[in-house]
């Protein structure tokens, strides 16, 4: 065996991993080489050393610290992720809230009188009233806001009153629906209706 | 029946954070001492300790537990380390360009002992040798030998937690069991 072939022995040995016919060879070498003998009474050594190697103390706070330094708690990670794999549904979701905060900060924002609708000229209006005259056709929606709307004439369509009263006459003719709308989430749904409408051709 | 740690860390993935602080408790040690060594001062082997366990906090749930958790953790801390021992290098030779002029040049700056000494440790002079000698060690040495003689892990699991074939770390135990042989000779230590 020559000495370069031993060495590899050597370590082969000290990793444990020499059969026993490599540890008789090895053992052979060395009774002859002193150079390789001394090689390997210095590497015992500093594997030795190595592991005798003192341990700091591990500070005993440590524990403590890398619990506080943990993001909130899983729930919150689930609820995380779920979002990540579901984008469509979180999205229709945040558009929703956004659309019904926006509407809640509209209502009571105005406290004005407000008439939409068709033939406008038609109607008598005054600070707080619509009204429709006897006698006079609209032919088309009402829409009133803050106010009372009085029919005595005829309308030829949908009546809606939101935050104030509908007074029908006894004269009064209405081809359509008429509904008065008081609370804002009524209102709401009378909105999200609107939309639904206005965005399904 | 199902080892200890896989079950903590299922707990743990649930929501249990007692588990998981169980496995802090059990871990805590030898990461610290892992980083401790390889990186040769206190506040480094902290940030590891913390790093490390944000990150198996964080990515419980692609945990395998058909692998041993030792191996995964270990895993984790020992790139966290090799990772700062990169950064280290690359600042130390942006230092060293930027103090051009000084009469500091990069090779003094990487030879200079430690920011942050080891004050906790009384080490005998032949320790000390010792560890100038580790520290020295180029990282892909450094870690597998660390990993060898102070953690007492064999070649395979060595394997295992770098993600290298065996034959590699077998090599380089070689190669880095030689170079310390020869730094205490040059020493005359032996």
């Amino acid at each position: 065996m020559k000495c370069n072939e031993a060495i590899t022995f050597i370590h082969e040995y000290m990793d444990g991993d020499l059969d026993a016919q490599g540890r008789m060879d090895l053992r052979q070498h060395l009774v002859d080489c002193a150079a390789c003998r001394q090689r390997m009474d210095q590497y015992t050594r500093t594997t030795a050393l190595i592991r005798s190697m003192p341990r700091s103390p591990v500070p005993d706070y440590l524990v403590d610290s890398v619990m506080q330094a943990l993001p909130g708690t899983r729930k919150r990670q689930v609820w995380t992720r779920w979002v990540r794999q579901h984008p469509a549904v979180t999205a229709a979701v945040l558009f929703i809230a956004v659309m019904l905060l926006s509407l809640v900060s509209m209502w009571d924002s105005d406290t004005r009188l407000m008439v939409k609708g068709d033939d406008l000229d038609q109607l008598i209006i005054t600070k707080n009233q619509v009204i429709v005259p006897a006698g006079h056709v609209i032919n088309g929606d009402l829409y009133v806001e803050n106010g009372e709307l009085v029919v005595e004439g005829q309308v030829n369509g949908n009546l809606v009153v939101v935050d104030g009263r509908l007074n029908l006459a006894s004269t009064a003719l209405i081809s359509g629906e008429h509904s008065e709308i008081n609370k804002a989430i009524d209102w709401l749904w009378f909105k999200m209706g609107e939309w639904v409408e206005a965005v399904t051709p | 029946m199902e080892g200890l740690e896989p079950r903590l860390a299922k707990l743990a993935r649930n929501g249990d954070r007692d588990a998981f602080r169980e496995l802090v408790q059990l871990y805590k040690d030898r990461i610290y001492h892992l980083a401790y060594r390889m990186l040769g001062n206190a506040q480094e082997a902290e940030d590891v300790v913390q790093d490390t366990f944000l990150r198996v906090y964080t990515n419980l749930d692609r945990y395998d537990d058909t692998h041993k958790f030792s191996t995964w953790i270990y895993r984790i801390g020992t790139n966290l380390c090799i990772d700062r021992l990169r950064k280290r290098k690359s600042t130390l030779s942006l230092d060293a360009e930027s103090s051009e002029g000084e009469g500091i040049d990069g090779h003094d700056m990487l030879s200079s002992p430690d920011p942050l000494p080891e004050q906790q440790l009384v080490l005998s002079e032949t320790q000390q040798v010792i560890r100038d000698a580790i520290e020295k060690l180029p990282a892909k040495y450094k870690s597998i030998v660390i990993l060898r003689y102070l953690h007492d892990m064999s070649l395979q699991e060595i394997s295992d937690v770098l993600n290298m074939p065996i034959t590699t770390i077998k090599t380089r135990v070689h190669r880095g069991r030689e170079a310390l042989r020869k730094k205490l000779d040059h020493q005359h230590f032996f």
